[in-house]
């Protein structure tokens, strides 16, 4: 896999309004790559990875995947997954369901299909005893395992967190950590918002220091 | 005593029949009818958005036994003529529809944008998106309102009354106005009383059902 990227941006802009928030940013990750964007609020972090996860579109620039160019907004390429700061679980439906939703709706899988897809990740995570429940019902570490389990199964080759410390008690950043390192060896490539600077460097490969543009 | 209330009861049955009747009609027209208007309320396309605020506005501003004497008076002059039963089910509709028009677009508001963005980057169509994560969610925030106002129905199908409908209230009324009594009204009450109650259980049935999650 050498030579080949992943994941290249190439003088990605972006402007809210008259406000510049990232200008001509470059960058590029090998398959398997942990990169950290570490920087203070207001400096484009959450941005960058709406950018890269397609919620927000560039206003110039270039996104690669192995070398080719593609469209993050385009809804039927599933390269990239994202787990959000508060989740963003279906509240209406159990773990179960909102892991095989996509599965079973985006890629036309059976129930029970979907199902058994899921079983190896419901192991990894930890999560089997959950799984007939609602998010409602587990805490903020359980929702985020449930939330990383769910965009595992679009088979994404890039994996985007926002933030995924912020919200965990200090005992169970420890198995966050562990878990990127276990789908870092899977050939995972994961990009990760950090406030916290020691996190981001334990578990970087890159780390991308952002600052907000001065005018 | 008891002979005289049976001797009563079929007129108010068939007073109720007629109210049960325009509640049905109106509930499973105005609230599809409210859901259109609260999408409507919601798009882009600018002139459908003021016209159906208009609307939402002019309605919630007056009231209901306007509407009806001017559906069913006012606009013959003007050459538009429904017979009576009509042009209460048009009221009743036109009327409910705004009103679950709003509560609608309250729930549809109420469903936070991470839901929109999580089902995105897991690349459900918009279709797919709606109806598998904002309809229940929109359901479960709207249903206790939607109660509300279906129990209200109950209630203002009695404004009927005014264009001459034979409704429940009329029944009652033309038999304590003949008969010189009390009991017909008491009678009225108690059936109202009936029909909300086995509304409201069912509804409570139904709330029951989605509260599986919160």
């Amino acid at each position: 896999m050498s030579g080949n990227k992943v994941l290249e941006l190439k003088d990605i802009s972006k402007s809210f309004g008259t406000r510049k928030i990232i200008d001509k940013l470059n960058l590029s990750l090998d398959q398997g790559d942990i990169l950290s964007i570490i920087g203070p609020s207001g400096a484009g972090k959450t941005t960058l990875l709406r950018l890269i996860a397609g919620l927000e579109s560039a206003d110039s620039g270039k996104f690669l995947h192995n070398g080719k160019e593609f469209d993050p907004t385009d809804r039927n390429n599933h390269l990239v997954g994202m787990v959000f700061q508060d989740y963003n679980l279906f509240p209406n439906l159990s773990v179960m369901d909102n892991i095989t939703l996509a599965p079973i709706m985006v890629n036309k899988m059976s129930k029970a299909k979907a199902e058994i897809a899921a079983a190896p990740v419901l192991d990894q995570l930890d999560l089997n005893k959950f799984k007939t429940l609602y998010p409602y019902q587990l805490s903020g570490g359980q929702k985020q395992r449930v939330a990383i389990a769910r965009a595992l199964q679009m088979k994404p080759e890039i994996l985007c967190y926002d933030e995924p410390t912020s919200a965990l008690d200090p005992e169970l950043v420890g198995k966050v950590k562990d878990i990127f390192l276990k789908l870092k060896q899977t050939g995972m490539t994961q990009v990760i918002i950090t406030h916290d600077h020691q996190f981001g460097k334990a578990v970087a490969d890159k780390i991308l220091k952002v600052e907000p543009i001065e005018k | 005593m008891l002979n005289y209330i049976f001797s009563i009861l079929p007129s108010l049955f068939s007073g109720a029949w007629l109210t049960i009747e325009i509640f049905f009609w109106t509930t499973v027209v105005s609230i599809p009818l409210g859901l259109l208007v609260a999408f409507g309320l919601h798009s882009n396309l600018k002139l459908v958005k003021a016209i159906l605020k208009f609307y939402v506005w002019i309605i919630r501003g007056t009231p209901l036994l306007l509407q009806l004497i001017f559906i069913f008076y006012g606009l013959p002059t003007v050459g538009i003529v429904f017979p009576r039963y009509e042009a209460a089910l048009v009221a009743f509709i036109i009327n409910y529809a705004a009103y679950f028009a709003e509560i609608f677009r309250g729930g549809l508001q109420a469903v936070p944008v991470g839901q929109f963005e999580a089902a995105q980057v897991l690349g459900l169509s918009r279709w797919q998106t709606i109806n598998r994560i904002v309809r229940p969610q929109v359901v479960k925030i709207v249903l206790p309102s939607i109660g509300n106002e279906l129990i209200n129905l109950v209630k203002d199908s009695s404004l009927v009354y005014v264009i001459g409908l034979g409704d429940l209230l009329r029944a009652g009324n033309v038999a304590t106005a003949r008969d010189v009594s009390l009991v017909p009204l008491v009678l009225v009450g108690c059936v109202y009383l009936a029909m909300t109650a086995v509304l409201t259980a069912l509804l409570r049935v139904v709330e029951k059902r989605s509260n599986v999650w919160k």
